[in-house]
């Protein structure tokens, strides 16, 4: 009788307790998700992490361009002789869309930086093209409250994944596990074969043992291509209608998100930069032109409503600086984050003047033209050929 | 769509609901009502007013079955049972082929240059259709035979219909095995609990961990096997397809045994190694049994059997495969997919009559191994044309699949391996399993009696496994549109 009872007991309780067991240390495991995925995961905790350690610092957001042709170690390590500077973060996510930066701009602007620096292009605005389907700013431990302005724009599955509570956003997060085992073990394999990342280079690692560990370096870089795309990769791309009108096939949701993101930003006195990223010329040639021209009318538009600076770097470099369409090589990364760092000097330069007369926030004269004749371009691009010439 | 699956949270509150009710309601007759009632709930929520279709097809063969067993008049007794058939087969036919024949009657009126076209219908397929008719059916068609007296409570009736485990996959289940159990009060008892749930979980980590993830690897290479010109990645194709819809499947049936064995019910197994089996007949006793055992019983031996001659017998083989095939859906492959399989069987019963089985017999552990890889090298191929809908891609897939093609395969392997490398471990995995538990020929249930700890530990690790090893999307089980 006394067995039967500590059957039944085992029989009926051990499930409940297993089950209670493998939970705990399923959410206890998967609470610190740093670790799991790419930085889209990191996104939000390292915003978190950020606000509450230097504020004043210069963000680069934008979808897989910023984050691969930004090197912020080269931008922080060239301003270690030039004072009033605020180190630089690169939270550039693959596939990253405007109305996903929209939904978590309160929490950009939480983090308190000086100065964010978008960056996009016509891709940048097509859902076809980007998509983040990771639904990652969601992953963060409060849930996104989005205002009636972004509720409209979101269709009825985006609701669903932002209204979801913590055991499900947990469970949500089960499909970074695997490929985050992965890519260890990728890596870990990688090394003993003797391969390594093609842009990591000595000043790098050295940096990254100089600066504090944990999230706050993994958005110094990331750099995760580490192969150049092959030739048939390249035309397949090429050959993509979708490619080549991205403007014409992108919808006004994104649009609408990027002004109100623009006009939120703004409105929290953060100096904010839109750049048109560089595009490759193969890329750019066979753009339709209508697509293009309609692309930088809407930037011009946005930049001048805000009263906010918009640098057209689209053609500024050559097609051995890419490695494909719309990243660039170690060579072009470097170029442009030296540009990045001229122009940093200048924006915060051109702040303190302002900031110590009357005026209360500067007022930046718009220098985007819809013109392709725009003396203010092509001078941009004169000067990053120079760049590029110093480095060779 | 589907809301309430097995392997959905909504279907665990649901469950632990009824088990906890179970526990509550003291009286069988309560306690069937209430089975009822949450099984009509399960489905409503799953298929909303196609719920309609199932109540159609339970008081009509209820009432029929009664009819038939009390008439006398053998003309009566038929007439009764026709319209048994045309009404359970009649609702199939339209739910289930009418926008196939449409398509098919409109395709010859193009190549035959017509000029009356018909619209397409587009009738949504009611969840889980093929598996209550067919379970209905087997409840007048033994009436019929006088195998089966008829129940004389539509309760029970309902209840051995609706019965949420096996509503919308199956096991098939027939009435004179199932209904003698409903005698009983349902007890909730540590054994079958134990049981029970050693079998649920397994299921379900046959369909989270290992059908899920392969099918990342499978949906992938099915989108576009052309891409790959040697025989390696169809060889992986047909290989990954077959571990896919056998750890879905069968999870699901063993998922339907487990719940069931729960609350005290058994079910028919389903499955038994399919891919040890040695000739085509033997694959077919061991793969999705309730159906094979269904068509073989209402179908291929009312047609005859073997009993009419040797042509009779290949014509009625052939006859109930291509029926068997075209009851997992209205299309061109599922049609030849079944006059595949009964070819096969066909072939195998042809080289019996040869006595080139005897053969392979004579040959000992070789020959037992060179059958088993025939016989395997013909069902993979055969999942090949269960997968492909593209008659072009069918063809190149069976081309490279048949005539070896070892041309860059090395490179295909590499670049396969290195892209998918997470679903094939998880395919390797399971064949490991499978031989394992093969060749030790014990079951789960009997492994874990032994010693209460290994159960729980077993639970535990399964739990963990179905917490870190899920892929990114879950996949809808494969035999629900079916």
């Amino acid at each position: 009788m006394r067995e039967n009872k500590k059957t039944i007991i085992i029989v009926f309780v051990a499930p409940i307790v297993v089950l209670v067991l493998s939970t705990a240390i399923y959410m206890l495991f998967i609470s610190d998700f740093r670790g799991y995925d790419s930085t889209s995961t990191r996104f939000i905790h390292s915003l978190d992490f950020y606000e509450n350690s230097s504020p004043g610092s210069t963000f680069f957001i934008g979808d897989s361009q910023i984050r691969e042709d930004i090197n912020c170690n080269i931008i922080d390590s060239l301003h270690g002789v030039a004072a009033n500077y605020s180190p630089c973060f690169n939270l550039g996510i693959e596939g990253m869309s405007s109305l996903q930066y929209a939904l978590i701009q309160k929490k950009i602007i939480d983090a308190g930086p000086k100065h964010v620096i978008i960056g996009v292009s016509p891709l940048f605005f097509s859902e076809g093209i980007n998509s983040n389907k990771n639904l990652f700013f969601f992953m963060g431990e409060r849930r996104i409250m989005p205002d009636a302005t972004l509720n409209s724009l979101l269709n009825s599955d985006e609701k669903k994944s932002l209204t979801m509570n913590s055991y499900l956003r947990a469970l949500y997060k089960r499909r970074f596990i695997l490929p985050f085992y992965e890519s260890v073990i990728r890596s870990t394999l990688g090394k003993r074969s003797g391969q390594s990342l093609p842009d990591k280079n000595s000043a790098d690692d050295a940096y990254f043992s100089s600066t504090s560990s944990g999230v706050y370096s993994e958005f110094k870089s990331s750099f995760l291509y580490t192969n150049a795309q092959t030739e048939e990769e390249l035309q397949k791309k090429l050959d993509s209608p979708e490619l080549l009108s991205p403007f014409n096939n992108s919808n006004n949701r994104e649009r609408e998100s990027f002004d109100y993101l623009i006009s939120n930003l703004y409105n929290s006195s953060i100096i904010l930069t839109v750049v048109s990223m560089p595009l490759n010329p193969l890329l750019v040639e066979i753009l339709n032109e209508q697509s293009l021209s309609e692309y930088k009318s809407f930037l011009y538009h946005i930049c001048t409503k805000n009263q906010i600076e918009c640098i057209d770097l689209t053609s500024s470099f050559s097609q051995d600086q890419f490695i494909d369409l719309t990243h660039l090589n170690a060579e072009g990364r470097n170029s442009l984050s030296k540009y990045f760092f001229e122009k940093l000097i200048t924006i915060e330069e051109n702040f303190s003047a302002l900031t110590s007369s009357p005026s209360t926030f500067p007022t930046l004269i718009p220098r985007f033209s819809e013109s392709a004749d725009n003396p203010v371009l092509n001078s941009t691009q004169d000067y990053i050929l120079e760049i590029i010439e110093t480095i060779k | 769509m589907i809301k309430i699956i097995f392997n959905s949270f909504p279907f665990f509150f649901f469950f632990v609901t009824v088990l906890i009710m179970l526990l509550i309601i003291r009286y069988r007759k309560y306690q069937h009502i209430f089975i009822v009632l949450m099984s009509c709930y399960f489905y409503w929520y799953s298929s909303g007013s196609m719920i309609v279709l199932l109540f159609y097809s339970l008081i009509m063969d209820f009432y029929l079955g009664k009819l038939i067993y009390d008439t006398k008049d053998s003309k009566k007794r038929k007439f009764y049972f026709i319209v048994s058939l045309i009404g359970n087969l009649g609702l199939l036919f339209i739910f289930k082929y009418t926008n196939f024949l449409t398509e098919v009657f409109n395709y010859f009126m193009s190549l035959f240059h017509g000029t009356f076209f018909l619209p397409n219908p587009h009738i949504l397929l009611p969840i889980g259709i093929s598996f209550y008719t067919f379970c209905s059916l087997s409840y007048t068609f033994d009436i019929y035979r006088k195998e089966l007296k008829p129940i004389d409570s539509l309760v029970k009736y309902a209840f051995f219909i609706t019965f949420f485990p096996h509503l919308v996959a199956g096991p098939i289940l027939r009435a004179s095995r199932f209904l003698p159990q409903l005698r009983k009060k349902i007890r909730i008892i540590p054994k079958n609990f134990r049981d029970g749930l050693t079998n649920t979980v397994w299921g379900l980590v046959k369909k989270v961990v290992f059908a899920d993830n392969v099918a990342v690897f499978t949906n992938a290479y099915f989108s576009d096997p052309t891409v790959y010109s040697s025989s390696v990645p169809v060889f992986f194709g047909a290989l990954a397809f077959g571990i896919q819809i056998y750890c879905d499947f069968s999870g699901y049936s063993q998922m339907a045994i487990g719940l069931a064995q729960m609350m005290g019910i058994t079910l028919p197994i389903n499955f038994n190694k399919p891919y040890a089996a040695r000739n085509a007949s033997e694959f077919w006793n061991r793969w999705h049994i309730s159906l094979s055992s269904w068509l073989k019983d209402y179908l291929y031996i009312p047609l005859g059997g073997n009993r009419k001659g040797k042509i009779r017998t290949y014509v009625n083989v052939l006859l109930t495969m291509i029926i068997g095939g075209l009851w997992h859906g209205a299309s061109w492959n599922f049609l030849f997919w079944g006059l595949y399989q009964g070819i096969l069987l066909m072939v195998h019963k042809v080289s019996e009559a040869l006595h080139i089985t005897a053969l392979f017999d004579h040959l000992r552990g070789f020959g037992v191994f060179l059958g088993w890889a025939i016989t395997q090298f013909f069902v993979f191929l055969g999942w090949i044309i269960f997968r492909v809908y593209d008659i072009n891609v069918l063809f190149f897939c069976m081309k490279k699949f048949i005539f070896w093609d070892f041309t860059g395969s090395w490179t295909e392997f590499l670049t396969l391996f290195d892209k998918y490398n997470v679903p094939l471990l998880f395919l390797f995995g399971f064949i490991v399993i499978h031989v394992f538990t093969f060749f030790k020929g014990a079951s789960l249930e009997k492994a874990l009696q032994k010693d209460m700890f290994y159960w729980v530990l077993y639970l535990f690790i399964a739990c963990l496994a179905l917490y870190f090893l899920a892929p990114a999307q879950t996949v809808r089980f494969i035999y629900f549109q079916f």
